[in-house]
């Protein structure tokens, strides 16, 4: 998974299929522009 | 240990074994991903799966690369120069909207890199029926 700077979203990589998947946060657009995560 | 450098002219993955009496036996092997057009550089970090497999993110050109080091024919010696171990790389290329203008970089960018070990975002589950085999 990777914070896509500039895009409101995550993006994840699901390996078992190359498949990118868009995870975006509902707030308006421009509130969110930098997001970094993780998983404990 | 794995370790990448950030930066715009960075490009190599690095895995150090630390050995019995660091720093006096350990040992770093160096990898490069394959040469591509556009080429892979600007790393943003790395993290690593439960099979010790390094994932990168590429934050200038919307890559997503894994290498797995199982997959190696030549992890050391005189021949191991970088370039030596493409059949370790897998390269992901991140889909997306481009720059107005032509330029062929997407307009996001892909900050860090963490690999969900636990499964936390369901992604394992939304893979284990037919529709992901």
């Amino acid at each position: 998974m990777t914070g896509a700077v500039n895009s409101d979203a995550m993006v994840a990589l699901v390996p078992a299929t190359g498949q990118f998947v868009t995870i975006r946060i509902p707030y308006p657009m421009g509130l969110l522009h930098t997001i970094d995560a993780g998983a404990d | 240990m794995w370790c990448s450098g950030i930066g715009l002219k960075e490009n190599t993955l690095v895995r150090l074994d630390r050995g019995p009496n660091p720093p006096e036996t350990s040992k770093a092997e160096v990898y490069e991903p394959p040469k591509k057009d556009p080429p892979l550089f600007s790393a943003g970090g790395v993290s690593v799966d439960s099979n010790g497999v390094a994932w990168q993110n590429w934050r200038a050109t919307d890559y997503i690369t894994s290498f797995d080091r199982r997959k190696c024919k030549v992890l050391n010696g005189p021949t191991a120069t970088g370039q030596h171990c493409p059949e370790g790389w897998t390269i992901y290329h991140k889909p997306g909207p481009t720059f107005q203008g032509g330029m062929a970089v997407n307009s996001d960018l892909n900050y860090l890199i963490f690999v969900d070990r636990n499964g936390v975002f369901g992604f394992r589950e939304r893979c284990s029926d037919d529709r992901c085999r």
